[in-house]
């Protein structure tokens, strides 16, 4: 360990030393001008690369003359791409490099509504806020979100999968436990390249992204894009099915409505149809007892969230889960090391009314337990989960400082 | 394991940045130089061989600033690094596709390095795994803290960082055997 320490260390130290001042004056200077676009594209209006490099490459030998030629590869590239966008008046690619987002513009609050009942159970309608409490005795709540906007409303070049209303297929009865394929459309040209590989969707040349080849299908994901016509991209994403498989779905899809339509569904597969609200909110609760904890995320989007690319836990296509049911709740959940003793960590999954809910458990030392906690947790009002929070200060889950409405009177009071 | 009890400060601004703060011209640019040497490690560790990390931090904070103030951030620094991270893994995608090309058009050119590196064993890795491994080895952070600086669960900090040590494993294994 180290010697791992030490290499990362010595990789951390790598390269020239540059003033700093030069390169914040640099960055500050380019984000600030009104040419930045241009810029930022690559490309200068007389089409002339000008993107601004603070270090050349160093070289030596025919590897970096190699590389070199590579990276020339990649600039003609990005600067045709960067004279398209910038004649297409579309957004630049250089933004599509940050999957976190901006500070998200914030919505109105909706308004609170104390409830009771077991959170599993109880249907919270997706414009009001599932309040916290655990039933347990010795456990606390240690951190919360508030109740705030996710950080993309809509899907964008920049995140394609987040904030998309899409179709959503399953391939079992108990919703969500098995195969998944979800399909949107994206209101705005997209980077093909961002994926690895060609494919053909019917005629239409498309590229895709396949995880997992090999292993049980369970755990494979394949994400696949192509254009539907200026300023509309197509998105597909599927976890369980083999890529053939994929493909010839995304192939059955038809697209006149804003959610695609899959008019002749293969055997097996049923349609989930779960509420979209006006403006998508997460909620995030942690709670303790000794070495024990549960990280609860909620969002207000049902199925969407949660297999929203933005979901805080990840999204559900991240590995394999199995359906088992707790309290007449159907709960997915992913399967521990059978050897790890206490399980470090698992998951669970589950919607209930207009929420997606994702649990994950510490240091329990059995999934039944973990259950079993889960099974605990209530709803509770604004009064008592305010007392459960006092002390407590609210953190942002999208790395802005912007958790408004309840949560700042809870923080306050 | 879990026991988040607010905020937790990602990346803490150094002691001397408050009297640069004063001198500086634009609001961002003393913050921005306290952050930077902690930036700049961390971008030679996500970058590809063939970008400098000076680069990868200067797009990082064009494409920030653009959006906003970096003062507006809560947690600048975990931002600027998944800014960075994000990047990286785009480079990585689009100099895997040219030297695919290139290397099919000169199929007589090798790209193994003439002075191999015990450092080139990284180079296997994914840019989030380095992520991972360098803020786990080097800056000490637990996975709790990783996954609020990366942006990921607790859960796929922890798998990441174990597929990360066996694939490293397995790669010098491979060399060596």
């Amino acid at each position: 360990m180290a010697k791992l320490e030490d290499q990362l260390t010595r990789l951390a130290d790598r390269g020239p030393v540059v003033d700093p001042r030069f390169v914040v004056r640099r960055a500050v200077q380019l984000a600030t001008n009104d040419d930045v676009m241009l810029a930022e594209s690559g490309s200068s209006r007389d089409g002339s690369s000008r993107r601004v490099r603070v270090l050349t490459t160093p070289g030596d030998g025919r590897r970096w003359r190699l590389v070199g030629a590579a990276a020339a590869t990649v600039l003609i590239v990005a600067g045709i791409a960067g004279v398209f966008y910038v004649r297409s008046g579309m957004e630049s690619p250089a933004s599509e490099g940050t999957a976190s987002a901006p500070p998200s513009e914030l919505v109105p609050i909706p308004p609170v509504d104390p409830t009771d009942g077991p959170l599993l159970a109880t249907p919270v309608p997706p414009d009001v806020q599932p309040l916290v409490s655990m039933s347990r005795p010795g456990w606390t709540i240690a951190g919360f979100s508030g109740f705030q906007p996710v950080t993309a409303q809509r899907p964008s070049a920049r995140c394609p999968g987040c904030g998309a209303t899409r179709l959503v297929l399953t391939a079992d009865g108990s919703q969500f436990g098995g195969a998944l394929f979800t399909a949107w459309t994206l209101e705005a040209y997209y980077d093909l390249d961002q994926l690895d590989t060609p494919v053909a969707i019917g005629a239409i040349p498309g590229r895709a992204t396949s995880r997992g080849t090999g292993t049980p299908a369970a755990q494979s994901r394949m994400t696949i894009a192509w254009p539907l016509g200026p300023g509309r991209t197509a998105f597909v994403d599927a976890s369980g099915l083999s890529d053939a498989q994929v493909i010839e779905m995304a192939t059955a899809l038809t697209f006149d409505s804003e959610i695609p339509v899959m008019p002749a569904r293969p055997p097996g597969f049923q349609q989930i149809d779960t509420p979209g609200p006006s403006s998508v909110v997460e909620v995030h609760v942690n709670l303790t007892d000794g070495p024990r904890s549960v990280e609860l995320y909620a969002t207000n989007a049902g199925m969407h969230g949660l297999v929203d690319w933005r979901n805080p836990a990840g999204h559900l296509m991240f590995r394999e889960m199995h359906p088992v049911v707790v309290d007449g709740v159907t709960v997915v959940v992913d399967l521990p090391p059978a050897d790890e003793q206490p399980i470090v960590a698992m998951d669970a999954d589950w919607i209930t009314g207009g929420w997606g809910y994702k649990a994950v458990g510490y240091m329990f030392d059995s999934q039944a337990e973990f259950l079993e906690v889960l099974s605990e947790l209530h709803l509770t009002d604004h009064a008592t989960f305010a007392e459960a929070t006092s002390g407590l200060t609210p953190f942002a889950l999208n790395g802005f400082s912007s958790p408004t409405g309840w949560t700042s009177e809870v923080a306050g009071s | 394991m879990s026991q988040i009890a607010g905020p937790r400060c990602l990346l803490m601004v150094p002691e001397p940045i408050a009297d640069a703060r004063a001198a500086s011209k634009h609001p961002d640019e003393a913050l921005l130089l306290g952050l930077y040497p902690a930036l700049r490690r961390f971008a030679a560790v996500v970058a590809p061989a063939e970008v400098a990390p000076d680069d990868l931090v200067h797009d990082a904070l064009v494409l920030v600033l653009r959006r906003g103030p970096i003062s507006d951030l809560a947690e600048p620094g975990a931002y600027l690094r998944r800014s960075m991270l994000n990047l990286a893994s785009n480079h990585r995608r689009r100099l895997g596709r040219a030297r695919h090309a290139v290397g099919r058009l000169r199929p007589d050119v090798s790209a193994k390095d003439s002075y191999p590196s015990d450092l080139g064993h990284l180079a296997v890795l994914r840019p989030e795994a380095r992520a991972v491994l360098y803020l786990q080895h080097v800056e000490g952070h637990s996975s709790e803290s990783i996954a609020r600086v990366l942006g990921l669960s607790d859960t796929a900090v922890r798998q990441i960082a174990v597929r990360a040590r066996r694939d490293l494993r397995d790669h010098i294994e491979q060399q060596e055997g």
